[in-house]
């Protein structure tokens, strides 16, 4: 088991040096000479030369990669072009807001999908499953940002029942910030809710009619532990899957929705990086952005020795 | 979402016990008659192929069906409802005419895609192939870089390549392709690693067959039916990252108009005029089902297919 | 066979599967009583109706695919068949248990062996977690598992075919049931394992005087374990009778033909005897006897439907012809 534990391990960090790679090429990216880009047409030869080395740009690749990635270990993104405060600050400022929306919105998609999957794959067929099946179908072609709309029409606009806007830290208030959280929540769980919906039921049908199940039925043990015990534990291996990928399209829809809701967390601080092209920021987004989706991805993994005991020994 | 092993509702057991009747193929008929023909069975796909089509004749036709110039502005007219002073769906803030826009929006919501899922497959398809016959080193170099790419969201790694290009319809797709090529990459390789392992292949390749030939007349019938579902599914996705991208106003720039920037207006003006909103919104979900559908017809009719052989 | 003593009775039963031309009667006028302590072996080829019966009995048919359409099966007289499904689940595994064919696909394999053997006890007998463990090792050692009280805590999968058949008759045997039904158990296992499940199965039944269903398609191990056996055809029962005159003295021209084509290695054969033709399938039997069209014995009375008769005591027979037929010159 710990073997399993430390291979999985072990792969996640070529992984992480290859989208450090990535991030850091990105200033490549850039037409022309980036110094130049960054520091304005008119500058002088002099300041261009300041940028160049402001942003790490002396030197061949492996050892401005070097240099960056040294610095990153050490917990310096760099310096925000735009506004000269630090990268990694304004990323830590911002995270705790962004992470409750994606919590926020992955819980929903867990207690709204899971269920109704099962629900679905139970009574395959009737016209439950069929309506549950239209609704996701309906639900992961819906656009998030089209889905806040039309909630903060219907909620916020006409009858004020939600705040539209704003958001309020769980230590100041646990149910402000549940309020505020509700609407935008809503808006990127349900795509994903829909999905693990989906895949959910599918794990369900496809468990349901396994040799094993019948043998649980023969034993005389009752449907409901024979549904919550033995498919589901089963079904666990493709449902955590879908529910892991959740987190990468959530982060997504999060920019922004975010932005809709004027949720000052990394959405808001991406979109204006991007229109100043501030590149360091990028950097550090996409880099905290790819460890996030990579981590969960290892806890994914690992999950899958506990529904697939088989691995443990491989 | 067919669960197509349990369409006759005939347990494994009664299956042994009752028997299936063999499915007759015409003598001649080819498997592309043999594909279409099922494909005309799946409902929702046939009327998804149908709605897209329609589409795609709008767009192309958006000239002569649109009432006004999209980019005409009459302030007088501005924030019209809809169903009122001709016209149909309204007007926005600056007395544009809704209905003309969301004609000549299609054209560039319904091309775009198509940009995205063309560079994935110029990325992902000869690199599946090369990882997937070369194996060694260099297949584990793809494979990582390619899990890489798929562990950034489509929208950040679109945002991030947007930042170091600059906004823009093209850079956007070519984004947003880039993001698919991983996902193409693994079919192919896939399938590429499952052909070399045939022992048939050992066995053309000891007559002299070469490489390319193996590649075109083995490789390519297998890739063939996973990838053209899988282009459908991202055609899908493609459509709302593009949106999204043009939502967040570096997507599709002024004077070009996807839905995606229509609705970023609908947004803007919610309150004075929530019409705007509507449109555009229903037709981007309305475009992504038909993939999703035509996506799932496909592999319903391809994937019996493959699974006899 | 006498009412009273039988605790298993199978009254008129019959199941109807949904193909694709509809729903078809793919068993019928099923009758069966199994008595304490005996073995009832249950014998056809694949598509006779065996393991639906068998099904049919537990109340495990996948509806709505296979349906009981009517009969009525009783436990000690107990109606199972006007049970809820409540009612049914809390009997099986406790009074009434099944074990399966595929014993490689039958365990969970995302749950230890003792976890699955304590949940039977837990769900039947409320032991505390603790005491399931130690009746768990019990049951593990009385299955022929050796090193049950480290094996106990293994999962499925790192069993071989034969231990997890063994670990599933532990599951079954729990309880102490009534009546145990075995499907085919020991088809898909090496034929040294299928002797010493056979006899596993043969102590646990003197152990616990159960009454066992023993479902099968292999007639060999019809003779090393039954007291009787009922024949299986195309959905009927064709012929009920003690093992012992069943081999000697069919009365069923299908029976005739299965026994003469057991290969036999005290006797010199040339070739083996295979019954001409095959099974129909369910939407194909004849409106009249269903081996009819395959019968060296057919006579125009055959193409009406034929009635199951008393033909001695304790034996009976689905055949117009049986009285006149001398089915046992054909064995020698």
């Amino acid at each position: 088991m710990l073997h399993y534990l430390i291979r999985r391990l072990l792969a996640v960090i070529p992984l992480l040096l290859i989208v450090a790679v990535m991030a850091f090429g990105l200033i490549y990216l850039v037409p022309g000479d980036p110094a130049v880009a960054v520091a304005g047409e008119s500058a002088t030869p002099e300041r261009v030369e300041e940028v160049r080395i402001e942003l790490g740009l002396d030197g061949n690749f492996i050892e401005q990669f070097r240099r960056w990635a040294s610095e990153v270990l050490h917990g310096d993104l760099g310096t925000s072009l735009f506004s000269d405060i630090s990268v990694w600050d304004q990323i830590e400022a911002r995270l705790p807001a962004t992470m409750s929306l994606v919590v926020f919105g992955l819980v929903m998609a867990l207690i709204v999908g899971i269920p109704l999957g099962v629900i679905a794959g139970l009574r395959q067929g009737t016209w439950v499953d069929r309506l549950l099946t239209v609704l996701a179908t309906a639900g992961i072609a819906m656009p998030a940002f089209w889905l806040a709309t039309l909630l903060i029409l219907f909620f916020a606009v006409n009858r004020h029942l939600l705040p539209a806007t704003g958001y309020i830290p769980f230590s100041e208030s646990p149910w402000e910030w549940f309020r505020h959280m509700l609407l935008p929540g809503l808006a990127i769980g349900a795509a994903s809710a829909a999905e693990v919906a989906r895949q959910t039921r599918s794990g369900v049908v496809s468990v349901i009619g396994q040799d094993y199940i019948r043998t649980s039925r023969a034993m005389g043990l009752s449907r409901r532990s024979i549904a919550a015990k033995h498919v589901l534990k089963n079904a666990g291996v493709p449902i955590i899957t879908v529910v892991g990928l959740q987190v990468g399209r959530i982060i997504g829809a999060g920019l922004v929705v975010e932005q809709m809701f004027a949720i000052p967390g990394l959405g808001q601080l991406t979109i204006a990086a991007v229109q100043s092209r501030d590149i360091p920021t990028i950097q550090g987004v996409v880099l905290v952005i790819g460890s996030i989706v990579l981590f969960t991805n290892l806890l994914v993994d690992v999950s899958y020795a506990y529904f697939s005991p088989k691995l443990r020994s491989s | 979402m067919s669960d197509a092993n349990n369409a006759t509702g005939v347990s494994g057991e009664a299956q042994a016990e009752a028997d299936t009747p063999e499915v007759v193929h015409s003598p001649g008929s080819s498997r592309l008659q043999h594909f279409v023909r099922r494909y005309r069975g799946e409902p929702l796909a046939v009327a998804s192929t149908v709605i897209f089509l329609l589409l795609a004749l709008i767009a192309v036709f958006a000239p002569l069906l649109a009432p006004y110039d999209p980019n005409d502005t009459d302030l007088i007219a501005k924030f019209t409802p809809p169903l009122t002073d001709g016209h149909l769906l309204g007007t926005d803030d600056l007395g544009r005419d809704a209905f003309s826009r969301l004609l000549y929006g299609s054209r560039i919501t319904l091309v775009a895609p198509f940009i995205a899922v063309g560079v994935g497959l110029v990325l992902g398809l000869p690199a599946g192939l090369f990882a997937g016959f070369r194996g060694g080193w260099v297949d584990v170099v793809f494979s990582r870089t390619s899990d890489a790419v798929m562990a950034l969201p489509g929208l950040i790694l679109a945002i991030a390549f947007i930042a170091a290009r600059g906004p823009g319809t093209t850079n956007a797709m070519i984004a947003v392709g880039m993001g698919f090529a991983p996902r193409i990459f693994r079919i192919v390789r896939g399938a590429t690693l499952t052909v070399r392992g045939e022992t048939y292949i050992e066995a053309s390749r000891s007559s002299g067959a070469s490489t390319t030939r193996l590649i075109g007349s083995h490789v390519f019938p297998n890739i063939l039916p996973p990838l053209i579902v899988q282009a459908s599914v991202l055609l899908g996705f493609a459509v709302l990252t593009e949106a999204g991208l043009s939502f967040l106003g570096i997507g599709v720039q002024p004077p070009q108009a996807s839905w995606g920037v229509l609705l970023r207006r609908g947004f803007d003006h919610l309150q004075r005029a929530s019409w705007l909103s509507w449109p555009p919104g229903l037709m981007i979900m309305i475009l992504t089902l038909c993939f999703q559908f035509i996506g799932d017809g496909l592999r319903d009719s391809l994937g019996r297919e493959t699974r006899r052989e | 066979m006498s009412d009273t003593a039988a605790v298993l009775q199978v009254k008129d039963l019959e199941v109807s599967a949904l193909t694709d031309r509809g729903r078809v009667t793919i068993a019928a006028g099923v009758n069966l009583e199994i008595e304490r302590g005996q073995t009832l072996a249950l014998v056809g080829e694949s598509g006779s109706g065996k393991t639906v019966t068998a099904l049919a009995i537990m109340g495990l048919l996948p509806e709505p695919s296979l349906r009981r359409e009517h009969g009525r099966i009783e436990l000690h007289g107990e109606a199972l068949t006007s049970m809820s499904e409540r009612e049914l689940s809390m009997l099986r595994g406790d009074r009434l248990s099944m074990i399966f064919q595929e014993p490689m696909t039958s365990l969970d394999p995302a749950f230890t062996v003792g976890q699955l053997i304590g949940e039977v006890l837990r769900r039947h007998r409320g032991l505390s977690r603790s005491a399931a463990r130690a009746k768990g090792i019990e049951l593990l050692e009385r299955v022929g598992i050796p090193a049950a009280s480290h094996r106990i805590n293994d999962y499925p999968y790192a069993f071989s075919g034969g231990m997890r058949q063994r670990v599933m008759i532990a599951m079954a045997i729990a309880c102490e049931p009534e009546v145990l039904i075995a499907d085919e158990p020991t088809t898909a296992l090496d034929v040294t394992v299928q002797a010493q499940i056979l006899e596993l199965l043969r102590s646990l039944q003197d152990e616990f005087d159960m009454a066992v269903l023993l479902v099968t398609h292999d007639l060999a191990v019809v003779a090393e374990s039954s007291e009787s056996v009922a024949v299986m055809y195309a959905g009927q029962i064709v012929e009920v009778a003690s093992s012992d005159d069943l081999f000697t003295r069919p009365l069923h021209p299908y029976t005739a033909g299965l026994v003469r084509s057991i290969p036999r290695s005290d006797v010199r054969q040339r070739r083996l005897d295979a019954i001409g033709g095959r099974i129909p399938a369910p939407h194909e039997v004849a409106v009249g006897c269903h081996f009819a069209q395959r019968c060296d014995y057919a006579t125009e009375q055959c193409a009406t439907p034929v009635e199951i008769v008393v033909a001695e005591p304790g034996r009976r027979v689905r055949c117009c012809n049986w009285e006149s037929l001398d089915l046992s010159e054909s064995m020698k």
